[in-house]
């Protein structure tokens, strides 16, 4: 059995592996620390996220570095009305063999990558997207009959553009659901927009250093469930979920006013697995309660559908999720 | 792990048993200030207990009954365990590891990371004491109880609400009355100056006060009562008539010889020359006196001084024994009517003590009759209406209207007559007109306008209608 001792190592590594991979994003990607602090954490929990942001704020650049820092398989597919869901998974290709028989032969799509860029889901139809729903669930793809498991890690990001959404077929909420986490991506500040002029406007830095793998990604993903968690604090989201619904929640006036449906149980999932995983990175032994909070945000906006009313009075997920936090007690009453 | 997880155990321990005593002593002290509180507030009303009942029980039963309620509303949880854990984590920024600490300890088995964070917590709260960590916090409650205490025990030794218990017991209120009534006979022996009726009313009010205070029961003071009336029966049997004859005459009659009385002898000069022509005149002006001068001797020019002024003397120790003799018959009366009544028992009883006490007033007038001079006669009104026995002379003062300047202005406003000048329907029209153009700006959401829309189109069919 594993001493106090080789877990002490481990977290101590795990962090240095996180603090490592910060770095030498840090060298292309001006600012979204947090968003890669988020990304990574959904990578190590096995989760996919559903990036939301303007056109230009690095999101491809993000990912596509994050791929090669973690020496991962990286493809992007661009989401258009006209894409079949062929397009993504693969397709049976009729080829011959060396001895003149002719076979069907299976020609992977380009969701069999560790680390998928769905960029602008959105402007494909459901039907399309919905290939991309056996993927993020089951980790496989089936074609003619066939199931195909797909490698480990394996991650969906999703990029929305939130402006342009004339043409554009809205993620059902099933499949909002299967994202682990939403990112919102910030717009950069004053003195970022100067660095990030800095670095596109000089020569290029290097290519990125790799400084980790798929089987240590894979390993720290087992110590994330490991991390031990109290009662109290699991506790505590799940009391959060709670008061996410209208009819369940905790007296949270913004919650039972505007919001339709709450965050599901995948949201509490979401909401400690998160925790865990950052317990872990910053090298600490258990959850603690600012765990759970850091993620609320991410974890359950997407999760909350507000009513007409809420809709109508310019609520947001993000309101409620605020909200939520401020009212709900650490320890219950 | 039992051994090695020991400490942590006991600290833990520690931490909850020091906790459930903090929670212990808050609801026991919060119990006992409003315990004291309450009894406060209830001092008044003692008179609705039994006078067996000591004022010191009310205090402790309502401790009793708060502290169990407080005790049955909030018992020691679960949530209260995790919630001192929390606490210890948050002030030693310990990032729960206390708390998550606690629950592997709950269960028999921990695995590796476990183990580490009871290590690492173990750690961290070795040097720790919880009672320094953690210390007693008093609240309001706490604070306010020996205060409450203090008060309370001052209410209490001073005889706070010991009036309104004599007002409401059965046999205090005979003490009330007895009190009542001897404040009433000390003014008037004093106004009137009745020696004997002054003793007889302090020693009836000592009585009563003594009997209010709590310092003697009942029984002694029926006692006491029965026995000043019968020294006062003996003392109105000794008190023989004079040589004049008062007993006719009312009191107030009485009172109006006596001022005269006083008038006259204001004007007598020293010494026992012969009277001035000017006094024997005022004395004509004097009916009353002259009256009961003439019964007890011949008045003229050719009497002294001297003789006169003796003869006042004299006039006045009759009027003042008698007044003082109706006085402390008055007296006897009412304490023959307050000891019957008492033996009687219940309100009945009760409610003829005042009725005998108004009986006797006018029974009182009654026997002096009718007047002999003008304004002497009480009317039915005044009759109906008399006051309680009083001294002193009432007084009048009366007021006059005079001229002066006054101020003030009034506001004048003009009605127009008539229906509104905009119709019902031009303000409809204009509300629409509005609203179309907010659709039409887009001020409304997306997802609102077709209810809106409704909404309008809605009010112009009632308007067809």
């Amino acid at each position: 059995m594993e001493g106090v001792a080789e877990v002490r190592e481990r977290m101590a590594s795990a962090r240095h592996s996180f603090e490592d991979v910060k770095a030498e994003l840090g060298r292309v990607v001006v600012g979204q620390e947090k968003s890669i602090e988020q990304v990574f954490i959904a990578l190590v929990c096995g989760g996919h996220c559903l990036l939301e942001g303007v056109p230009g704020l690095g999101k491809t650049l993000m990912v596509r570095s994050l791929a090669a820092v973690l020496n991962l398989s990286f493809s992007r597919i661009q989401f258009t009305p006209d894409l079949m869901p062929a397009d993504i998974t693969g397709t049976q290709m009729l080829t011959e063999d060396p001895a003149g028989k002719k076979l069907f032969d299976f020609q992977r799509g380009p969701v069999f990558a560790h680390v998928v860029l769905a960029d602008e889901i959105n402007r494909a139809t459901p039907k399309t997207q919905s290939a991309l729903l056996e993927a993020m669930q089951e980790q496989s793809v089936t074609v003619a009959g066939k199931a195909h498991r797909l490698e480990s890690p394996f991650m969906v990001l999703a990029t929305q553009n939130p402006i342009e959404m004339e043409g554009t077929y809205p993620l059902p909420e099933a499949q909002i659901d299967r994202f682990f986490f939403k990112l919102v991506l910030e717009y950069p500040s004053r003195e970022e927009l100067g660095r990030i002029a800095d670095l596109t406007t000089s020569p290029p830095p290097g290519a990125l250093n790799r400084v980790l793998d798929a089987p240590t990604i894979l390993k720290i993903r087992a110590w994330v469930r490991e991390v031990p968690i109290a009662g109290a604090v699991k506790d505590y989201a799940a009391r959060l979920v709670l008061a996410t619904h209208p009819q369940k929640n905790g007296g949270v006036a913004t919650a039972e006013k505007y919001v339709l449906y709450g965050a599901s149980p995948r949201g509490l999932q979401s909401l400690i697995l998160a925790a865990k995983a950052r317990a872990l990175l910053a090298a600490r032994p258990n959850v603690a309660f600012d765990d759970i909070r850091a993620g609320a945000h991410e974890s359950l906006r997407h999760r909350i559908i507000l009513n007409l009313e809420g809709e109508a009075a310019g609520v947001t997920a993000e309101r409620v999720v605020a909200d939520v936090i401020e009212r709900v007690p650490e320890i219950a009453g | 792990m039992t051994e090695e997880t020991l400490p942590l155990r006991n600290k833990f321990s520690a931490l909850l048993a020091w906790e459930k005593i903090k929670r212990r002593e808050t609801i026991l002290l919060a119990a006992l200030a409003y315990a004291f509180l309450v009894s406060l507030a209830l001092l008044p009303f003692r008179g609705a207990l039994p006078s067996s009942l000591s004022p010191f029980y009310a205090p402790l039963v309502l401790f009793v009954v708060f502290a169990a309620a407080g005790f049955f509303r909030r018992p020691w949880r679960e949530t209260d365990a995790a919630r001192a854990l929390a606490a210890l984590d948050r002030e030693l920024g310990l990032e729960e590891r206390a708390l998550t600490a606690a629950d592997i300890l709950m269960r028999d088995e921990a695995d590796s990371a476990e183990r580490y964070v009871l290590s690492e917590a173990g750690e961290k709260l070795k040097e720790v004491d919880v009672r320094a960590l953690f210390r007693r916090r008093w609240s309001w409650q706490a604070l306010a109880a020996p205060p409450l205490l203090l008060l309370w025990s001052a209410a209490v030794w001073f005889g706070a609400g010991a009036d309104f218990a004599a007002k409401k017991s059965g046999p205090a209120s005979v003490a009330e009355n007895v009190k009542e009534f001897a404040q009433e006979l000390k003014q008037k022996a004093e106004a009137e100056r009745l020696a004997e009726s002054l003793q007889v009313a302090r020693a009836l009010q000592a009585l009563a006060e003594e009997r209010l205070g709590g310092k003697s029961s009942e029984e002694k003071l029926g006692e006491n009562l029965a026995a000043i009336e019968k020294r006062l029966g003996e003392k109105i049997a000794a008190a023989g008539g004079g040589d004049l004859d008062f007993a006719g005459r009312a009191r107030d009659e009485l009172a109006a010889l006596r001022a005269e009385l006083e008038a006259l002898r204001g004007q007598l000069r020293p010494g026992g020359a012969a009277l001035e022509k000017d006094l024997l005149q005022r004395l004509e002006s004097m009916p009353r006196l002259g009256a009961a001068l003439a019964q007890g001797g011949r008045v003229g020019e050719n009497m002294a001084a001297g003789e006169l002024r003796s003869l006042l003397d004299k006039l006045e120790r009759e009027i003042a024994a008698e007044l003082d003799r109706r006085a402390l018959a008055d007296a006897e009366n009412f304490l023959s009517l307050l000891l019957r009544g008492g033996q009687a028992g219940g309100a009945e009883s009760q409610a003829q003590i005042p009725a005998g006490r108004a009986g006797q007033k006018r029974a009182d007038e009654k026997a002096g009759g009718q007047g002999e001079f003008a304004g002497d006669q009480s009317s039915a009104r005044d009759r109906a209406s008399a006051p309680p026995l009083r001294g002193g002379a009432a007084t009048r003062i009366e007021g006059m209207l005079g001229e002066g300047a006054s101020s003030g202005f009034s506001w004048r406003g003009e009605a127009k007559a008539g229906a509104s000048k905009i119709s019902e329907e031009e303000i409809a029209a204009d509300y629409r007109r509005q609203v179309e153009e907010d659709l039409a700006a887009e001020k409304i959401p997306p997802a609102l306008k077709e209810t809106v829309k409704k909404y309008f189109l809605s009010l112009g069919m009632a308007e067809k209608k």
